[in-house]
């Protein structure tokens, strides 16, 4: 699963970013890096993810949200900020 | 005081190591306001040599410090230039200590570059947002994460002032931090995967409780990014900043007027013993350039207040989200939408907005695209054109100028972005929102301040000097035009004698006469009495512009070999296309220095040419054949 096809307030765990994207680096500094436990918090207009990452919220447009690759998260793990 | 100090050249920016402290940070944590309160007024702004990166420099006094606020910044891998100025800025001085602000509600992001910046620099940290975090039942052990780290480690909050006391203790006890991976020679992913691995053993180590799952702003956000609602309340806040920058603008600037009229009266009925050149000089002259940088005050303090309250409460980097999709078209981030929507209204406070883009690049880009935005105070010459030369149809001429003003700002864009600026890369969105908060009036009043003072004595300068040497031109008489008592008709001034002189570039356009090109030059210091100079040269008073479009017509069916319609469109054209005014030149060389604008000047001349040009050459075909 995508974090494009996240529903909403469920917790789930950054298992790959697409290693092709030209911001995968900033991606992973912000804090979307495999083995982050991210929620999606909001969908907005053009497909756009508000994404919280420990206590902060990052926004990303759809076709990056497509490059995230997430699972279910077994238990919730609310430390990693 | 804020004291120019562009294109300072040379590497001094941090001097001696033992005197001076950067600040570092993540975009957002508050570095700013704590430059501010630590430094008060004594600031100065420079640029990073050979970049438009404006650097701010201040004297912290209570440390006896120098302190350099580098541009927020996610990492010392960089993206941007503005991050490459952070980069070699610390580069430069390996020794000098570094402050480095971390946010609280986002620990392992301000963690990761606290690893990049302190691993061989010393440092100290100071933890904004901890009421933030506080608010989310997300606090922070400060005592442990200071035992952790084995660096000073201060909490602040910068808009009250607290924590301030501690700083130059800490700065002064600054050391590098230990433990953090060596990471030289690695790729940079895998440089980063170390450092992360050094963040996360810290977070787990202060065992910070989990942030609550749903917060005031993920509530708020729920209706502000609704795909439907979201909109709706963009496009009402946009509009809310056009109105301020026109209707409620307007009276207030008009009072300033008034008020530079009247004392204008005074002074002249003061010096009313003196030679008339020196009432001229100090009254036509100096006077009315100082009353012209007045009357832009209050229009900026406005429009500062309303983007300092966006920003403070959170708002704009919402906007940024809902506008992304549109202005990606042009390249542009999109906040960009701010300047080009204000610039609607007006251009000096649309170029002054254009501090909320996030990296110096973006912000000169839009610097250049809001001169094409057409402003209020165009409208004035449309009316009057379209009027005299299309009266049937003087709502859709009017109209089409609207459109081309977007055509241009959407195609100028485009191209831009294809030339000068390659390096601006189309970036996915890709944005830290901030919590929704009160905006805090005391700090939001002080940066309002500082702005508008510094638009008074920076841009305020050029506008009153080029003003009086408007006034001189139109004092001297042109030699050969007899040396009457008073001050000769603008068409024997030195002025008119300008004006004669540049006409004939307009003879592809179709209005090379010395009327409309003198009317084009006052029009470049301010169009809002383009319109009076048209009037003035045809010695008629421009409240009958029935006896003036006669006038028009007559000079453009002679200049345009009968195609005088073509001629008019093409001279609005070239009016919307043109520099805007000398205070929005003034204010984009106060934001992006003397070279750039004069760059700016010359494209903004050249399209303008060529697209009258275009006009009158397709217009006039068009009109022949019919
Ligand atoms: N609640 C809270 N807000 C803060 C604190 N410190 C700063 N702010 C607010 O956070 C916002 C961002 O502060 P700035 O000083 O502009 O941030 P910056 O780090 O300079 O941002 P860049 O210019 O992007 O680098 C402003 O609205 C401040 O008023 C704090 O400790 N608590």
């Amino acid at each position: 699963m995508h974090l494009a096809d996240c529903p909403l307030d469920t917790d789930v765990t950054v298992l790959a970013v697409d290693p092709d994207c030209s911001a995968c680096l900033r991606m992973c500094e912000i804090g979307l890096r495999v083995g982050s436990c991210v929620r999606v918090t909001q969908r907005g207009p053009a497909g756009t993810r508000v994404v919280a990452v420990g206590a902060s919220r990052v926004a990303l447009d759809a076709q990056t949200a497509a490059r995230i690759r997430v699972a279910w998260d077994p238990a919730p793990v609310g430390a990693a900020t | 005081m804020t004291s120019p100090c562009h294109d300072a050249g040379g590497g001094g920016i941090l001097t001696a190591d033992a005197t001076s402290v950067a600040l570092v940070g993540n975009p957002n944590v508050g570095k700013s306001t704590l430059f501010n309160a630590l430094t008060g007024a004594r600031q100065s702004v420079m640029n990073a040599p050979g970049t438009t990166v404006e650097l701010h420099v201040g004297t912290w006094r209570d440390a006896g410090l120098q302190v350099v606020d580098l541009p927020g910044t996610y990492s010392l891998v960089p993206r941007t230039p503005d991050e490459e100025v952070v980069r070699d800025t610390l580069d430069a001085r390996p020794g000098t200590p570094a402050l480095v602000v971390v946010d609280a509600t986002a620990l392992s992001r301000s963690l990761y570059l606290l690893a990049q910046t302190g691993a061989a620099r010393p440092v100290a940290v100071a933890v904004t947002m901890l009421d933030v975090a506080r608010s989310r039942g997300h606090a922070v052990d400060l005592d442990r994460l200071r035992a952790i780290l084995g660096v000073p480690v201060v909490g602040v909050d910068p808009r009250a002032g607290a924590g301030l006391a501690d700083l130059p203790d800490a700065v002064r006890g600054a050391r590098p931090l230990t433990g953090v991976p060596d990471t030289r020679g690695l790729e940079p992913l895998e440089a980063a995967d170390r450092v992360f691995s050094w963040v996360d053993d810290v977070v787990t180590r202060l065992d910070p409780p989990a942030p609550a799952p749903v917060s005031r702003s993920d509530r708020v956000d729920r209706a502000l990014l609704n795909p439907w609602l979201g909109g709706p309340v963009f496009l009402a806040a946009m509009w809310a900043l056009f109105e301020l920058t026109t209707t409620v603008a307007a009276p207030v600037m008009g009072l300033v007027d008034g008020l530079v009229v009247a004392v204008a009266d005074a002074a002249r009925a003061g010096l009313a013993g003196a030679p008339s050149w020196v009432t001229g000089l100090l009254v036509d002259g100096v006077l009315v350039g100082v009353g012209t940088v007045l009357t832009f005050l209050p229009l900026l303090a406005i429009i500062y207040v309303a983007l300092a309250l966006l920003e403070d409460s959170g708002y704009l980097a919402r906007a940024a989200v809902l506008a992304d999709r549109l202005m990606r078209v042009v390249g542009l981030d999109g906040r960009a939408m701010l300047p080009i929507v204000i610039g609607f209204g007006c251009n000096v406070p649309a170029v002054a907005a254009t501090q909320t883009l996030p990296t110096a690049r973006q912000r000169l880009l839009t610097g250049m695209l809001v001169p094409w935005t057409s402003c209020a105070a165009r409208l004035p010459v449309y009316v009057l054109l379209a009027g005299a030369f299309f009266p049937e149809h003087a709502g859709t001429a009017i109209f089409g100028m609207y459109v081309l003003s977007l055509v241009l700002v959407v195609g100028g864009g485009l191209v831009l972005r294809r030339t000068l600026f390659r390096d601006v890369r189309r970036e996915p969105l890709l944005i830290v929102l901030p919590a929704y908060q009160r905006p805090h009036l005391r700090g939001i009043a002080r940066s309002v301040w500082a702005r508008v003072h510094s638009f008074a004595t920076r841009a305020g300068s050029i506008i009153v000097v080029t003003l009086t040497l408007v006034w001189v031109l139109m004092a001297v008489p042109a030699p050969g035009a007899g040396a009457d008592a008073g001050a000769p008709a603008v068409e024997d001034s030195l002025y008119g004698a300008v004006a004669h002189g540049v006409a004939p570039a307009f003879a592809p356009a179709g209005f090379d006469d010395w009327h409309f090109s003198a009317a084009l030059l006052t029009g470049f210091v301010a169009k809002e009495v383009a319109v009076g100079a048209l009037a003035q040269s045809y010695a008629v008073a421009d409240d009958s512009p029935a006896g003036l479009g006669e006038h028009l017509r007559a000079t453009l069916d002679a200049s345009s070999g009968g195609h005088a319609a073509a001629a008019a469109l093409a001279f609005m054209v070239f009016v919307l296309a043109y520099t805007p005014c000398l205070a929005t030149a003034a204010e984009e060389w106060r934001r992006f220095g003397a070279r750039w604008t004069l760059r700016m000047v010359a494209i903004q001349l050249s399209v303008a040419w060529l697209v009258a040009v275009a006009v009158f050459q397709v217009g006039s075909r068009l009109g022949g054949a019919a």
